[in-house]
C-alpha cells in the first residue's frame, strides 16, 4: 500500500502509474502479434486442408478426339462444401446483337465485342451452394465473370447482353454450373474428401486451363487450392493446325488441290459411258 | 472426328451425309449449295466463319466432280463460263466495296436480309410458275432449248441481237453479244458479294431466262464458273483468315463429290422444266425458312459474328 503523504511519494506513484501504463502499452503489440500469428497459423492450417489434384493433368487431342472426362479429387475441411471452377484464358469475342427492325423483322442490329471473356467457365458445386454462389462473399458464379468482362461499345444493357452471351456459351457446353457431380466421403482428422467427374467437352480448345477448388462454409470461402489442366493437339490435328497457321498459302493451295483431285477421282470412279444428251 | 480449325468434333457419317446431299443438289441443279450447307454446318456446332470458308473448299471438289460429269455429257460451255466468271470477279470486287459502304451507313444487315428474301422469293416464284406452265404445255419429251415466251421475249431477243460483239456459243446453241455474260456476271457477282453466296442460284436463272441457254448446259456451265470462284475464296480465306478446316472440307467433299456424280445422272433423267420446278421449290423452301427466321422471336439475342 502506498502511503499518501509527501510529494515524493506522489511523484513516485505517478511514475509507477506511468510505468504501468507504458508496460501495458508494450504488451499490446506483443499480444496483437501473438493473436495475428495464431490466426495466420490457423488460416494456413485451413488453407492446407484444401487440397486438389486432377487426373489426368494433360489431355491429348488426336484425330478421333470427341471430348473426354477427368477426375478432380481433393480434401476440404469437414462440414464445408467444395466449389470447383475450371476457367480458360481471357479472350475477345465478337457478337451480333439481334433486335426488331420496323417493328416486325428480327435481324442483326449491331455488333458488340466482349473483351477478357474466359474461354471456358465450368463450375461444379452442390445445389445448396449454387444458390449463394453469386454472393459477394463467395463470388464464384457467372456474375464474377461479368465484372471482369469489358463490353464495347459501352451499353446500359450490359447485364442483359451478358445473360444472352451466357445462354450461347451454355448451349456450346463450355459454360456450365453443374450441381450433381460431387461425391463426398468423410476422412479422419476433420477432413472431407471430394471426387468430381469433370466432363471436358470437345469445344474446349487446346490451351492451359486453371482448376481451382474453394471450400465454402457459412457464406464464406475458407480456403482455396489451384492446379492446371492442359489440352494439346497431337498427331494429325497438330500437323494440320501447324500448316494452317504457319504456312497459310501452302495450306490453302493444298486444300484446293486435294479438293480438285477428289473431284477428279470421283469423276473417274463414276465414269459415265453414255454420250451427250 | 476432331476438326482442328473448327475446334470441335463431329460425327463422320453425319458430315459425309451432309456433303452427299448438297453434292446431289449441285449435280442436279448446278448450284454450289453454299446457301444450304453453311447454315447446316452452323447447326452442327461449326463456327460460322469456319463453316463458310470450309464450305467453299468443299464446293471446289463437288464442282470439279460435277463439271467433269457434265463435260462428258457435252453440257459445259467454257466460252460462256469464262465470260461469266470474269464478270463475276469484277462484280464480286465491286460488291465488297458496296458492303463496306453499307456497313458504314449502318444499313448492311437490313439490306442483305431484304435482298435475300426478295431474290429467293422472286426468283423462286418466277421459276416455279414458268416451269409449271412449261410442264403443262409440254406433253412430249422436251427439246433442250426452252420455248420463247410471247412478245416480251421476242422484243428482248431483238434487243439482244442489236448489241455489238455477237458471238456464237456452240454448246449453248445461242448467238448473243459477248457483253451480255460479262454484264450479267458482274451483276451476279455484286449480288453474291452482298448475299455472301457463290451465286449459283442467281446465276442459273440468269443463264436460263436472260442468256436463253438450255437448262442442261446451264447446270454444267454454272458448275464450271462456281469452281473458279470457290478456288479463289478458299485460298483467300485460308491465307487471310485461317478459317478453312481441311479435315471438315475433306469429309464434306468425299460425300459431295459422290453426290454430284449421282446428281448428274439424276439430272439426265429429268426434263428441263422438271429441273427448274424442283430448283424453284428448293429456293422457295429456303425463302420461307429465311422469312421464319426474320419473323420469329429468337431464343438467344446474340450470336457469334461471321459466316454468311
Amino acid at each position: 500500500m502506498i502511503k499518501t503523504g509527501g510529494k515524493k511519494e506522489m511523484l513516485y506513484s505517478i511514475k509507477y502509474m506511468k510505468d504501468r501504463e507504458v508496460g501495458h502499452r508494450c504488451l499490446y503489440p506483443l499480444v496483437f502479434t501473438v493473436i495475428l500469428l495464431v490466426s495466420m497459423t490457423a488460416s494456413i492450417c485451413w488453407a492446407e486442408n484444401v487440397n486438389l489434384a486432377v487426373a489426368p493433368p494433360e489431355i491429348s487431342i488426336s484425330a478421333f478426339y470427341n471430348g473426354t472426362s477427368i477426375k478432380a479429387t481433393g480434401t476440404i475441411p469437414a462440414n464445408s462444401d467444395v466449389v470447383l471452377c475450371i476457367t480458360g484464358p481471357g479472350e475477345v469475342v465478337h457478337l451480333k446483337k439481334k433486335g426488331k427492325v420496323a417493328g416486325l423483322l428480327w435481324m442483326n442490329t449491331g455488333k458488340i465485342t466482349l473483351k477478357n471473356v474466359p474461354a471456358v467457365f465450368m463450375v461444379y458445386t452442390t445445389p445448396a451452394v449454387a444458390k449463394m454462389i453469386n454472393l459477394p462473399t463467395i463470388n464464384l458464379g457467372y456474375w464474377s465473370v461479368k465484372d471482369q468482362v469489358k463490353l464495347e461499345p459501352v451499353s446500359a444493357s450490359k447485364e442483359f447482353l451478358f445473360k444472352e452471351f451466357i445462354k450461347l456459351k451454355e448451349e456450346e457446353g463450355i459454360y456450365t454450373i453443374d450441381k450433381e457431380s460431387i461425391k463426398y466421403s468423410e476422412e479422419p482428422g476433420g477432413l472431407r474428401h471430394f471426387e468430381i467427374n469433370v466432363k471436358v467437352p470437345p469445344k474446349m480448345k487446346p490451351g492451359v486451363y486453371t482448376v481451382e477448388a474453394s471450400a465454402i462454409s457459412n457464406d464464406s470461402v475458407l480456403g482455396r487450392a489451384k492446379t492446371n489442366l492442359t489440352l494439346k493437339l497431337v498427331g494429325f490435328p497438330a500437323w494440320i493446325a501447324g500448316l494452317a497457321f504457319g504456312h497459310e498459302l501452302l495450306y490453302g493451295c493444298m486444300a484446293v488441290l486435294v479438293a480438285i483431285a477428289a473431284g477428279l477421282v470421283m469423276g473417274v470412279l463414276f465414269k459415265d459411258k453414255g454420250g451427250a444428251h | 472426328m476432331y476438326l482442328p480449325i473448327a475446334g470441335n468434333s463431329v460425327n463422320i457419317f453425319i458430315i459425309l451425309g451432309l456433303g452427299g446431299f448438297v453434292g446431289l443438289l449441285s449435280g442436279i441443279f448446278g448450284v454450289g449449295g453454299g446457301f444450304l450447307m453453311t447454315p447446316l454446318l452452323i447447326m452442327f456446332g461449326i463456327p460460322p466463319t469456319v463453316a463458310a470458308a470450309s464450305d467453299s473448299n468443299q464446293i471446289v471438289g463437288a464442282s470439279t466432280s460435277g463439271t467433269l460429269a457434265h463435260w462428258r455429257l457435252g453440257n459445259v460451255d467454257y466460252k460462256m463460263g469464262l465470260l461469266l466468271l470474269i464478270g463475276g470477279v469484277i462484280g464480286g470486287t465491286l460488291g465488297v466495296q458496296v458492303i463496306k459502304i453499307l456497313r458504314a451507313m449502318g444499313n448492311a444487315d437490313f439490306l442483305i436480309n431484304i435482298t435475300y428474301v426478295i431474290m429467293l422469293g422472286g426468283v423462286g416464284a418466277y421459276m416455279f410458275w414458268e416451269s409449271l406452265e412449261g410442264l403443262k404445255k409440254d406433253k412430249s419429251p422436251p427439246q433442250e432449248v426452252p420455248e420463247p415466251v410471247e412478245k416480251k421475249e421476242s422484243s428482248y431477243a431483238k434487243a439482244l441481237a442489236a448489241l455489238p460483239f455477237q458471238t456464237n456459243f456452240e454448246k449453248s446453241g445461242v448467238r448473243i453479244s459477248m457483253l451480255l455474260p460479262l454484264i450479267f456476271g458482274t451483276l451476279v457477282g455484286v449480288l453474291a458479294a452482298i448475299m455472301g453466296v457463290g451465286g449459283g442460284f442467281i446465276m442459273v436463272p440468269v443463264m436460263v431466262y436472260l442468256l436463253r441457254m438450255p437448262m442442261h448446259v446451264v447446270v454444267g456451265t454454272s458448275l464450271f464458273q462456281i469452281l473458279f470462284t470457290c478456288i479463289n475464296v478458299t485460298i483467300m480465306q485460308a491465307y487471310s483468315n485461317h478459317t478453312v478446316d481441311f479435315v471438315l472440307a475433306l469429309l464434306l467433299l468425299l460425300g459431295s463429290t459422290a453426290g454430284a456424280q449421282i446428281g448428274t445422272k439424276i439430272s439426265k433423267k429429268l426434263k428441263g422444266d422438271q429441273l427448274k420446278i424442283l430448283l424453284a421449290s428448293l429456293v422457295l423452301i429456303v425463302c420461307v425458312k429465311m422469312l421464319y427466321g426474320l419473323l420469329a422471336t429468337p431464343d438467344i439475342m446474340v450470336a457469334i459474328a461471321g459466316g454468311h
